[in-house]
């Protein structure tokens, strides 16, 4: 039995990875008909930690994020919310 | 370095036995599965070579005071891939003052590799923020079932092959779509070649290599 993709629980683990503010971190699902979206809202001074230079760390998780998403056969998107 | 076989009902209790029998603390030695079924695991477990000043440390994502920086790495590397829901073991490859390598096996690893290792970049990119939040004291490479040394192979060979066609065809021949550790290797396997000179134009993420002969 293969194990399946924790989508929520592994944005929350990347991100309160890079925040100074772990508590703060918030991973909302929002399930749609086609994809699922995933909200991250974190504290203000941390928003540069997830989003990065020219959005480096964003498509990081983006890219991550989605690898566990097509091993899953899921379809989703990852925001960054304030 | 000494290491010990040991069958266990997990990866867990397979470390902790091996430890105990290598008379070290569980976060001082490297365990790999070797067989999986019914009744649990036969691992290889060995002794890391770290600084004997390591406390036993409490588990915890935040790096302790004197924990191996390593071990923090494969633990914040395994919980990713718990995570995207691989199975798979991650293990010390390599360990200087500098860099930490770690290599990922098992199963389905095309899926943290990625087209051309972008996920494998993004992993080790996020990995490296995560674990050198207080100050970058060891990069950490993530490498999957020797992903990389293949692609360093197959990049010394398109230098070599494209800095054979700059030579016959005396014009410079321009390489587009790598990345800058990939062009760092294209211009040290060619840095000696006394017929050609390499150089890097344009900006990112177009930013492209030139494999130029040289003129006498």
């Amino acid at each position: 039995m293969a194990p399946e993709p924790q989508m929520a629980e592994l944005l929350d683990f990347i991100v309160r990875g890079l925040v100074d503010e772990p508590e703060a971190v918030k991973i909302v699902e929002v399930p749609g008909r086609r994809l699922t979206v995933y909200e991250i809202a974190v504290a203000d001074r941390d928003r540069g930690k997830v989003i990065g230079k020219q959005g480096r760390i964003a498509n990081a998780i983006r890219t991550v994020a989605k690898a566990a998403a097509t091993h899953g056969e899921q379809h989703i998107a990852v925001e960054i919310v304030t | 370095m000494s290491e010990v076989k040991v069958h266990a009902g997990s990866r867990d209790e397979a470390l902790a036995e091996g430890a105990a029998a290598l008379g070290l603390a569980p976060h001082q030695v490297g365990v790999e599965i070797l067989e999986s079924d019914e009744d649990g695991v036969t691992a290889l477990v060995w002794a890391l070579d770290e600084p004997a000043a390591a406390p036993p440390a409490e588990s915890s994502s935040e790096l302790a005071p004197g924990e191996s920086q390593a071990v923090a790495a494969r633990d914040c590397l395994a919980e990713l891939l718990r995570l995207i829901g691989l199975e798979a073991e991650v293990r010390i490859a390599a360990e200087t003052d500098d860099e930490v390598v770690l290599n990922v096996s098992g199963e389905d690893l095309g899926v943290i590799i990625g087209s051309f290792g972008q996920t494998l970049n993004a992993v080790q990119f996020l990995v490296n923020l995560m674990v050198n939040r207080s100050g970058r004291r060891q990069r950490i490479v993530v490498d999957a079932g020797g992903y990389r040394d293949r692609r360093r192979e197959k990049l010394e060979q398109i230098a070599l092959e494209h800095a054979q066609r700059a030579k016959n065809e005396r014009r410079g021949v321009i390489l587009e779509g790598l990345r800058a550790a990939e062009r760092r290797i294209i211009h040290t396997v060619l840095q000696n070649d006394p017929d050609v000179v390499t150089f890097s134009e344009g900006d990112e993420p177009h930013r492209r290599l030139v494999i130029s002969p040289r003129t006498h």
